[in-house]
């Protein structure tokens, strides 16, 4: 048996911080719950609601909607004050004690993880072939449309130089992509290898940086974005989010990545 | 084939929801143990919204399909 009643967690904020009126997941009031040093950004849910989430998982919107909802009431924690720890999607806890012994028993990791996210912004950076790259130069015409035209040999020769460039073309990229890391990770407090293993991805990152540091961050990202244009790849620049990939693992649990 | 050097694509403010379902979904502080709700607890909600992930993931790029010339 399941509570119907839950606390939904958002994020972890210094005390002194003040949300103001605003409404979270379910229209519910946002509270701050403070113990000590540290507060949770939290609302009541009924856990039925999340439920149907798993009940239904042929809906996307009910999920985009969650996360929309946390995005927005994280956002507004991290606007309030100067540190904020976001939860992941879906933290409910059992009730308000729960979370007040949560947070009394954590709270020097949390003041430790605050401390360290103050200030910083997450930025996400990717690196990514152009469309134009995609398309194989010089593809030889396909045999089919002109019948004798051509020998097998000539086109085994032309696709197995194809693949030659192609692979010097790939280390090099491997090393230019090492490179845009090595100086992004020089103005980060810190980073950390993105989530998906995407083959077409040369660089999948999160930076934590802080403000003062974020101009030349942006320079940075842009400069190396020129010059790799010429190569025909991308750099994706995404930001700034709250720093949901250095939040600490709260409960204790390893980190991802 | 850009004619000029393209700009760092810099997605500010707007959010892209397949870069925040990323990071909500297997990022940000997680908490174990027994206060946390265990039959619509945050495993069985995060093992869903993996597949949900993907969904959301497959319905966008059929659209980005769809929508280019």
């Amino acid at each position: 048996m399941r509570p119907e009643r839950g606390i939904y967690l958002y994020a972890v904020v210094p005390a002194a911080v003040d949300l103001g009126a605003r409404t979270g997941v379910g229209d519910a009031p946002v509270e701050t719950i403070a113990v000590g040093a540290v507060a949770a950004v939290a609302s009541e849910v009924g856990t039925g609601q999340l439920a149907a989430l798993n009940d239904d998982p042929g809906d996307p919107d009910a999920l985009a909607d969650l996360a929309l909802t946390h995005e927005a009431v994280v956002r507004a924690a991290m606007a309030a004050g100067d540190a904020v720890l976001p939860f992941r999607l879906g933290t409910v806890l059992l009730d308000r004690d729960a979370l007040r012994r949560f947070l009394d028993e954590r709270s020097f990791e949390l003041r430790t993880a605050l401390e360290r996210v103050a200030g910083c912004h997450e930025w996400g950076v990717k690196v990514t072939a152009t469309a134009a790259d995609d398309e194989p130069v010089a593809e030889p015409v396909p045999a089919a449309s002109q019948p004798g035209v051509g020998s097998g040999t000539a086109y085994l020769l032309r696709r197995r130089e194809q693949l030659a460039r192609g692979a010097e073309r790939d280390r090099a990229r491997t090393v230019v992509a090492g490179e845009v890391a090595g100086a992004l990770r020089a103005l980060a407090l810190d980073s950390t290898p993105g989530r998906r293993a995407d083959p077409g991805l040369l660089l999948d990152e999160g930076y934590l940086v802080p403000r003062p540091a974020e101009q030349d961050f942006l320079a940075t990202a842009d400069r190396y974005a020129r010059a790799l244009a010429a190569e025909h790849l991308a750099l994706h620049v995404r930001g700034p989010w709250p720093p949901y990939s250095f939040a600490v693992p709260a409960g204790g649990e390893a980190r991802h990545g | 084939m850009a004619d000029t050097a393209a700009p760092a694509v810099r997605q500010t403010g707007t959010t892209s929801l397949v870069d925040l379902l990323d990071r909500v979904v297997d990022r940000g502080a997680a908490i174990t143990g027994d206060v946390v709700i265990g039959l619509a607890g945050i495993d069985l909600i995060r093992l869903d919204l993996r597949v949900l992930l993907i969904a959301v993931e497959t319905s966008m790029a059929t659209a980005r399909r769809s929508a280019s010339p």
